[in-house]
């Protein structure tokens, strides 16, 4: 069985990558799949069987030929009991293996596969936990292929078995070989060393060619996939022969490349067999001389060689498998530092809790759904107090910068009262997404603090108090599912009606029906079959049926007709009404209406007030509004 | 022929690599023939040395035997250079003509297969039918050679044990046949899984502000976990069916070798075969049985590499819906254009523009507005001919653009589509895309006009900053500007901004628009902002894809329902 490789649909990796730490890696990997030692220990001692009943089948031969056959030869009625009676062993020895095998496939499926479930699972878990610093330091594709190609490489543990299967066979042959003949086994090792050696020889080249051919694909793809979305603009600039010698050229490279790669690996396989074969005839001759001589017999010869034939094989898997192995080491150890990334710190221990009023008009906490809100505090002294959820946000002194060398953000310091809207202006990179940012604690603060209803947002729990806000960015992201699921997404708990209702408030209601099943129609991948002001209302209404008492909102400058437009503004006020709200503001509307106008330019307030003081002032905020500006 | 099947549709493509594909087998044949002889000729020398033969009478066979191990090994290697040479430069051709047909598509192509999914059958595809092709060319010949060639050698031993080979291949092979047309099933329906779970992936990953400020990470936790145990059990059940390979072939092998090693002992007992010659017949079976296990491999890949090969040639396919006249010499006159009853849609039933009609001056400066979706853009595509009219007729310097060569009027039109894409490269590579041999001083001039001097010469490397794979490290507003740009180098006839200053801010735009109005081209701006076109000629206002109005802004001030109210809503209390 350790002779023929069986078809998977694994092998499309690097040979060659190797792990940085081997040790540490492999103790991790091996840990998960000792999750069920059970069936590991199972699967080795069948493994073992398997293996030993295979050889066993060729080692009966030599009693087989020489004392039933040879023996016989010259006789007119041979006695055949013990003819019949090896036959029968070898028989059931058949079945032993067959059967064993076939058990031995299925607990390794289920071992592997369950290893691939947990740390798909366990990845995913990482992912979600991990803080946005992450997802702005690294590509969706960095992040995509540690879940694709890297998963992809453990796909090696399936050929763990044949791996131990193949290191057996080799003790087992060689063992049996010295008993036949040490003379010739000596004689088979030197050859088979030197076999050994161009296999290594030949890996060695394959293995910088496949780098080089890596390296030449990474370049045409990375070409074609950047031309080919281009291929508009490459149309309107009429640069397609130009274009086209350049990817020629590129093309070339990757067919000198590949053709060097592939031909190693094509040329290995017909080596390792052809120097079997040479080792085989080697053995004739030398064992045919011991056997003319008399220092051998013809059933050992006979088994010899057969075993000489079934050495090379596991020696030529052992290194290919090899790589394979090293390669998903190498995988494992980036999932493994993955998964290794600090989390998201939450050290929060305020809790966000249903409380209603009681006979004395004090509040108490309690498990119904009230849909009244307070902040529960417990204090190092041992008491607890409750406040009211209400939505006031102060920030004290902020600094802030994404990276330590660059501070965005300049001891910022203001206060929104509960229910009071506050509109941010200022020009591109000024700042402002950035305090948004700040409130729902995406991001750490260097210095300063911010407090939410009095409380140091650092104490809340973050769960919680990312529950007691909402967010309404410009880029608007659905999911794939229905309409309703959509809408739900900002509280699971809400009813049809529920949704239905704020839909209507968000103006979302009559495109919804007008679709072909309504409120059931399934989105595409981020709700591509609607329109963009379509897709606005719907993360309006999502964001409404999760009834924050603080909203934050980014509005979309994109295009949208004045229809829309108008359909947008209204459902953003109907959303925004009773609620503190922190707006990213490009429409004049939204600026004039809001109760604190705020003037960022580098990270630094310039101005606040309402429309009218500001206005008075006749600077920065009279510029922008007059139009000198963009209001961005 | 239709039923001709995608890959060998392809296989012309193969051009000037032909000779590798038709010798690689030929090596390969001289491997199979070697490698069969090998085990006869030991089986040979086995017997004399039984016999007590050993000595001179040996030395031919030995020499013999050595002369075809050689021959193996040199025929093996060169099968598998001719291979890799066949293979890879197939590879380069199909990448070559597809690239290229690609490139002759019209819009209307592109939209039509839509780029992801060209991307994908450039790069994925392609190497899924190299890599099979290079298998079919290896193993085609190679494997039901070796199984015919050890069933005659063995049928030359001796005739009667040569049947059970026979019927060996036949039940091994049919099991094998079946597992693997039953496993292409399957994996079908387990890579399906493996697009959901990605597409799954990669919509979190977009979206992960809106997942954590909604905190819902339990939920779409738990949905992910079942999409991981449903991709699970998808791949246990291929897997299980793959791995009855296992067992069968322990099962075949071991069997094998019983039954030859039974009836073969009988037959040497009744002296009808040597010992040697039944050395021989085992090699033969362990080679039947390598030889039908790599057909099922080949087939398994055939099966499942069958769908990219259709892809690959409906891109080939493909014809190119926009018929160019490459050779024409008609020049312009000037930059004016007319539309006259031009009707226009992207699908035959659904028309975009709906009997347009309208004159543009050489020189003059035109904004277009209206509601998304009322073919603005699609207006403005028809004048570099990007896409061609149902009917009508547009004229550009005097002459219908159908009498132009493709190149020269896109070389007088030029164009800033909506989507600003950049290329990787540096500024200035960027920047000649729209002309090539411009000077240093053009460029210098097309960057001021575009307002793009000042953030370039801020780059520590100026025109020579590398722009990552689509401009990357530049903001909005700072690409449009050197798309700009590049649109101003080519000095065209004709320019057209397709809401090309977006993201630009105010002054900002109104310095462009200020150095615009001193070019002598035509310029059309398309926009969203009212604010940038007050100061143009003309407007020309759009509206479900009929003209509703074009006139100057002042006396759309007067009349006109659509540009009022965009007045209002956009600047209403401003003046």
């Amino acid at each position: 069985m350790s002779k023929i490789k069986t078809p998977h649909v694994l092998t499309r990796h690097a040979p060659g990558e190797k792990p940085k730490d081997l040790k540490k890696t492999l103790k991790r990997l091996v840990g998960y799949v000792l999750e069920r030692k059970f069936h590991f220990v199972l699967l080795l001692l069948i493994v073992c069987i398997v293996g030993s009943a295979e050889l066993a089948i060729l080692g009966l031969q030599k009693p087989l030929i020489n004392g039933c056959i040879l023996p016989l030869m010259k006789q007119n009625h041979p006695d055949l009991t013990q003819f019949y009676h090896y036959i029968y062993c070898m028989i059931g020895l058949m079945l032993l293996g067959t059967i064993l095998a076939w058990i031995q496939a299925k607990i390794r499926i289920q071992i592997v596969n369950r290893v691939f479930e947990k740390i798909r699972n366990e990845m995913f878990a990482k992912f979600e936990r991990l803080p946005i610093i992450f997802f702005d330091k690294h590509q969706y594709g960095e992040i995509m292929s540690l879940f694709t190609n890297d998963v992809d490489t453990l796909l090696a543990l399936h050929l763990f078995p044949r791996f131990c299967m193949a290191i057996l066979t080799i003790v087992i042959i060689f063992t049996s070989m010295i008993v036949l003949s040490p003379v010739l086994t000596v004689f088979v090792s030197v050859v088979l060393c030197l076999i050994f050696l161009i296999i290594k020889l030949i890996m060695k080249q394959s293995r910088r060619f496949y780098q080089q051919q890596q390296e030449s694909i990474g370049h045409v793809n990375g070409y074609i996939e950047e031309i080919i979305s281009g291929a508009k603009v490459v149309k309107v600039f009429c640069r397609e022969p130009a274009v086209e010698k350049e990817f020629d050229q590129k093309v070339d490279t990757l067919f000198k490349d590949a053709s060097s790669a592939i031909t190693c690996s094509t040329v290995l396989m017909p080596c390792v067999g052809n120097l079997s074969y040479f080792l085989i005839i080697l053995t004739g001759i030398v064992g045919g001389f011991l056997l003319s001589i008399g220092k051998m017999d013809f059933g050992s010869l006979a088994v010899f060689i057969q075993f000489t034939r079934l050495l090379t094989r596991p020696i030529a898997e052992l290194s290919t498998q090899c790589n394979e192995m090293l390669s998903a080491l190498a995988g494992s150890e980036r999932i493994f530092k993955f998964l290794d990334e600090t989390d998201e710190i939450d050290n929060g221990y305020v809790r966000l809790v249903n409380v209603e009023n009681d006979k004395s008009g004090n509040i108490v906490e309690t498990e119904k759904l009230t849909n009244q809100w307070a902040w529960k505090h417990p204090h190092h002294d041992g008491t607890t107090t409750y406040t009211k959820l209400s939505g006031n946000v102060v920030f004290e002194n902020v600094n802030f910068g994404y990276i330590p060398e660059k501070q965005v953000l300049f001891d910022f310091n203001l206060e929104a009262q509960a229910g009071t809207k506050v509109a941010f202006v200022g020009s591109t990179g000024a700042g402002k997404t950035t305090i948004t940012n700040l409130i729902n604690k995406f991001y750490l603060l260097h210095s300063g603090k911010i407090r939410y209803d009095g409380i140091n947002i650092n104490k809340i729990k973050q769960a919680d108090l990312r529950k007691s806000m909402a967010m309404v960015l410009q880029d608007t992201h659905l999911f794939t599912g229905s309409v309703m699921n959509n809408i739900k997404y900002g509280n699971l708990n809400a009813t049809d009606d529920d949704v239905i209702h704020v839909a209507k408030m968000a103006c979302a209601d009559d495109f919804i029906q007008k679709l072909p099943k309504g409120y059931d129609t399934v989105l595409t991948a981020d709700g591509g079959n609607l329109s963009q002001g379509q897709r606005q209302l719907l993360s309006i209404a999502r964001a409404m049926l999760a009834n924050p008492p603080v909203l934050i909102l980014d509005e979309a400058t994109s295009c949208v007709d004045t229809r829309t437009e108008a359909l947008i503004e209204k459902a953003m006020n109907n959303l925004m009404k009773g609620r503190t709200v922190f707006v990213i503001a490009h429409r004049l509307s939204t600026v004039r209406n809001a109760d604190k106008i705020v003037v960022i330019e580098q990270g630094k307030i310039i101005e606040t007030g309402n429309h009218d003081e500001l206005m008075a002032l006749k600077n920065k905020y009279y510029d922008l509004y007059t139009g000198a500006y963009e209001l961005s | 022929m239709s039923k001709k099947s995608g890959f060998r549709k392809l296989f012309p493509y193969l051009g000037e690599y032909k000779k590798y594909a038709i010798l690689s087998p030929l090596f390969v044949t001289c491997e199979v023939v070697c490698e069969i002889l090998i085990p006869f000729l030991i089986a040979q020398l086995l017997d004399k040395c039984l016999a007590g033969e050993w000595g001179i009478n040996l030395k031919t066979l030995i020499i013999e035997l050595f002369a075809l191990c050689l021959c193996a090994l040199v025929s093996g290697v060169l099968a598998g250079r001719l291979t890799a040479l066949a293979g890879a430069g197939f590879a380069k051709n199909l990448r070559n003509k597809c690239f290229s047909c690609v490139q002759n598509y019209s819009f209307s192509n592109l939209d039509e297969v839509s780029i992801p999914s060209i991307i994908t059958r450039l790069t994925s595809d392609i190497t899924m039918v190299q890599n099979v092709f290079m298998l079919i060319i290896r193993s085609m010949l190679f494997s039901p050679l070796k199984i015919v060639c050890s069933i005659f050698m063995a049928f030359k031993i001796h005739a009667e044990l040569s049947l059970i080979f026979i019927l060996y291949f036949l039940v091994l092979g049919t099991c094998l046949f079946f597992i693997s047309k039953k496993t292409t099933k399957l994996f079908m329906i387990f890579m399906n899984k493996v697009d959901g779970l990605n597409s799954a992936l990669q919509e979190i990953l977009i979206a992960i502000r809106i997942v954590k400020s909604f905190v819902r990470e339990k939920y779409e936790k738990n949905k992910f976990c079942e999409t991981v145990q449903e991709l699970k059990n998808s791949q246990i059940r291929t897997d299980k069916l793959i791995s009855l390979n296992e067992p069968i072939i322990i099962f075949f092998l071991e069997s094998g070798v019983i039954s030859i090693l039974f009836f073969g002992g009988k037959l040497i007992l009744s002296q009808q075969l040597t010992p040697g010659e039944l050395v021989c017949f085992l090699t033969y079976i362990f080679n039947i049985l390598i030889a039908t296990n790599m057909i099922s491999m080949l087939l398994n890949a055939y099966f499942r590499t069958r769908v990219c090969a259709e892809r690959i040639n409906e891109i080939l396919e493909k014809e190119p819906t926009l018929i160019d006249n490459p050779k024409s010499k008609v020049q312009m006159d000037d930059g004016s254009v007319v539309f006259s009853k031009v009707d226009f849609g992207y699908v035959q039933d659904r028309k975009v523009l709906d009997d347009v009609s309208f004159e543009i001056k050489s020189g003059e400066m035109i904004g277009i507005i209206g509601q998304t979706g009322s073919g603005k853009s699609s207006l403005v595509m028809l004048l570099p001919r990007l896409y061609d009219i149902f009917s009508g007729e547009i004229k550009i310097g005097g002459h219908n653009i159908k009498e132009y060569s493709l190149n020269y009027l896109r070389n007088n039109v030029s164009i800033a589509l909506q989507n600003n894409t950049l290329f990787s490269g540096t500024i200035e590579e960027n920047l000649r895309w729209g002309n090539l041999t411009a000077s240093k001083e053009e460029l210098d001039r097309v960057c001021q006009m575009a307002c793009a001097d000042e953030f370039i010469s801020k780059m520590p490397k100026g025109f020579q900053t590398d722009l990552g794979q689509g401009g990357v490290n530049l903001s909005g507003g700072q690409k449009q500007r050197l798309c700009i740009a590049r649109a101003l180098l080519k000095k065209s006839k004709i320019i057209i901004f397709d809401d090309s200053t977006s993201a630009v801010d105010n002054m900002t735009d109104r310095k462009i628009r200020d150095e615009l109005k001193q070019i002598d081209s035509t310029k059309i701006i398309i926009t969203q902002r009212i604010i940038s076109v007050l100061n143009a000629d003309k407007i020309l206002v759009l509206n479900n894809g009929k003209v509703d109005a074009f006139d100057t802004p002042e006396n759309l001030m007067k009349y006109n329902a659509i540009y009022q109210d965009m007045y209002q809503t956009q600047l209403g209390g401003v003046q």
